[in-house]
């Protein structure tokens, strides 16, 4: 859901910022015609709101908490939970702390010292995020309060596609951080939202055995899902390729 | 030799001849493939569409008019290698995206029916045409009704093949996994749609006059050069394992 256009300039008045679109380009980067036809249809993308917080200095958080859909920001904790932010950890990151946990001698943590933990979003990450916060009917919850079908969520879902208001639907369903939800989908970067530094690697750290090997084990149940999924599509590819190609 | 008459049926023949050779002769698979695999109704039909467009190259229309025994046969035996082609065509985009319907509907009992009636039909508008000489594609003669029920019945039977295959090629163009497929189905649909509208345009068609006729006729070779560049593309999508290179392993973030 896009803040409103008015609420937008009235906040940019606020912030003395100019509210036109080639003014705002400029701060931003952003196409002045993108910027120009979200003005006049009157609904601005959170992501422009991030984007010139970010380029005025303004705290990300409290821009987006002043327009409507966002006000709720701090009525809650800001900061992620472990278990939130161990599921924006790749399963691959998490098998690989599996092997070092198996075994010093065939697999020295130091092998990967410098390398990163794979970024996230990706492939499946939003899934992993409401699996974690999930109490029972998360997805119900969240199709009541947007108004939007069950079945479009789970298509979103599915596509790693998650917008800003089902995170926050998602976020008040399991009474969890507005603002790790918006982390999660992209539209606030973590440090954004009181993440710490390496948050997910100390996470990765400090989880128990069991609940690695549990982690791994739900995403591994994912991940059959999705090979089976791609499994599926390219089969199709081939055998139309085949009959028409 | 009008121009506006010729130049288009000569693109088109370079266009379908250069496609359907290059689907008939591919180095490795590619003959075998194309012939006698599960593709093989789509190289006939590319070589039965090529055909009648050969036909209808003045040079080739006259001489071979020359020696038939009613005037502006050649033109019969084009449109007759037109209909083949579609009817191949049609009868194997119906299994190719799984339409049963579309199957019954083209190569089934009513699509025979359907091709013997037109067939039949373009034999009767070709013997009551009033024309004393060999015109390519009976342009000379466009204004006889005759003629015109002659035009018609093709784009009838062309639309009566596309009709069904419409949305499951428009459905595949929206899902197919590689972008290459979704691109080739995409331009099916446009090219049946096209000349879906062409056939719903014909009665404007048939009142208009003059060069109107080849602007007509550009929204058929339109509608042809979008469906054969579509096959193409999943024959280039074959060839180059596209599969296999754009839908590689699940478990890959690259």
């Amino acid at each position: 859901m896009p803040v409103s256009a008015s609420e937008f300039k009235s906040w940019l008045d606020a912030q003395s910022i100019s509210t036109s679109p080639a003014a705002l380009s400029a701060l931003t980067g952003l196409h002045r015609g993108t910027l120009g036809n979200q003005l006049r249809r009157g609904n601005v993308a959170e992501s422009t709101v991030v984007a010139v917080a970010r380029a005025s200095g303004a705290n990300v958080l409290e821009s987006l908490a002043a327009f409507d859909p966002y006000r709720n920001m701090y009525t809650r904790q800001i900061e992620p939970t472990p278990a939130e932010v161990l599921s924006q950890v790749h399963h691959a990151d998490l098998m690989a702390e599996l092997q070092f946990r198996t075994s010093k001698k065939y697999y020295p943590r130091d092998l990967r010292k410098h390398i990163p933990l794979i970024d996230f979003p990706h492939e499946g990450s939003n899934r992993a995020w409401i699996d974690a916060i999930d109490s029972g009917d998360i997805r119900h919850r969240m199709a009541e309060e947007t108004g939007m079908a069950l079945t479009y969520i789970f298509t979103q879902l599915t596509e790693n596609k998650l917008t800003p208001p089902l995170a926050v639907a998602a976020s008040r369903a399991a009474g969890t951080s507005f603002a790790s939800g918006l982390v999660v989908v992209g539209l606030v970067l973590p440090a954004e939202a009181g993440w710490q530094p390496r948050a997910r690697e100390d996470e990765l750290l400090e989880i128990t055995d069991d609940a690695l090997v549990e982690l791994i084990s739900g995403r591994i149940n994912l991940l059959q899902r999705r090979v089976k999924q791609r499994k599926e599509a390219q089969e199709y590819a081939e055998k139309m390729t085949e009959l028409l190609g | 030799m009008n121009p506006l008459g010729v130049v288009p049926v000569t693109l088109m023949l370079i266009l379908l001849g250069s496609l359907t050779f290059k689907r008939i002769n591919t180095p490795a698979s590619g003959f075998e493939h194309a012939l006698r695999e599960k593709a093989s109704r789509i190289a006939l039909s590319g070589i039965f569409l090529t055909t009648a467009y050969l036909l209808l190259v003045p040079p080739v229309y006259y001489a071979l008019d020359s020696i038939m025994p009613i005037t502006n046969a050649t033109d019969l035996i084009s449109k007759y290698c037109a209909l083949v082609a579609v009817a191949f065509l049609g009868g194997h985009l119906s299994v190719a995206y799984g339409s049963p319907f579309a199957r019954r509907w083209t190569v089934g009992a009513p699509g025979t029916v359907v091709l013997g009636l037109v067939s039949a039909g373009l034999l009767w508008t070709v013997v009551a045409t009033d024309a004393p000489y060999s015109s390519p594609q009976m342009l000379d003669f466009a204004t006889q009704p005759s003629v015109r029920i002659n035009t018609w019945l093709v784009l009838f039977y062309v639309a009566y093949i596309v009709l069904p295959l419409v949305r499951p090629a428009y459905l595949d163009s929206t899902k197919n996994p590689l972008r290459t497929g979704r691109m080739a189905s995409g331009m099916i649909a446009g090219g049946f749609t096209l000349s879906l509208l062409r056939a719903g345009a014909y009665p404007v068609e048939w009142f208009g006059s003059g060069n109107v006729v080849y602007l007509y006729m550009l929204i058929s070779y339109a509608s042809t050069a979008l469906v054969v560049v579509g096959l193409a593309l999943f024959a280039y999508a074959r060839r180059n394992r596209k599969v296999k290179t754009e839908l590689g392993s699940a478990l890959s973030l690259d």
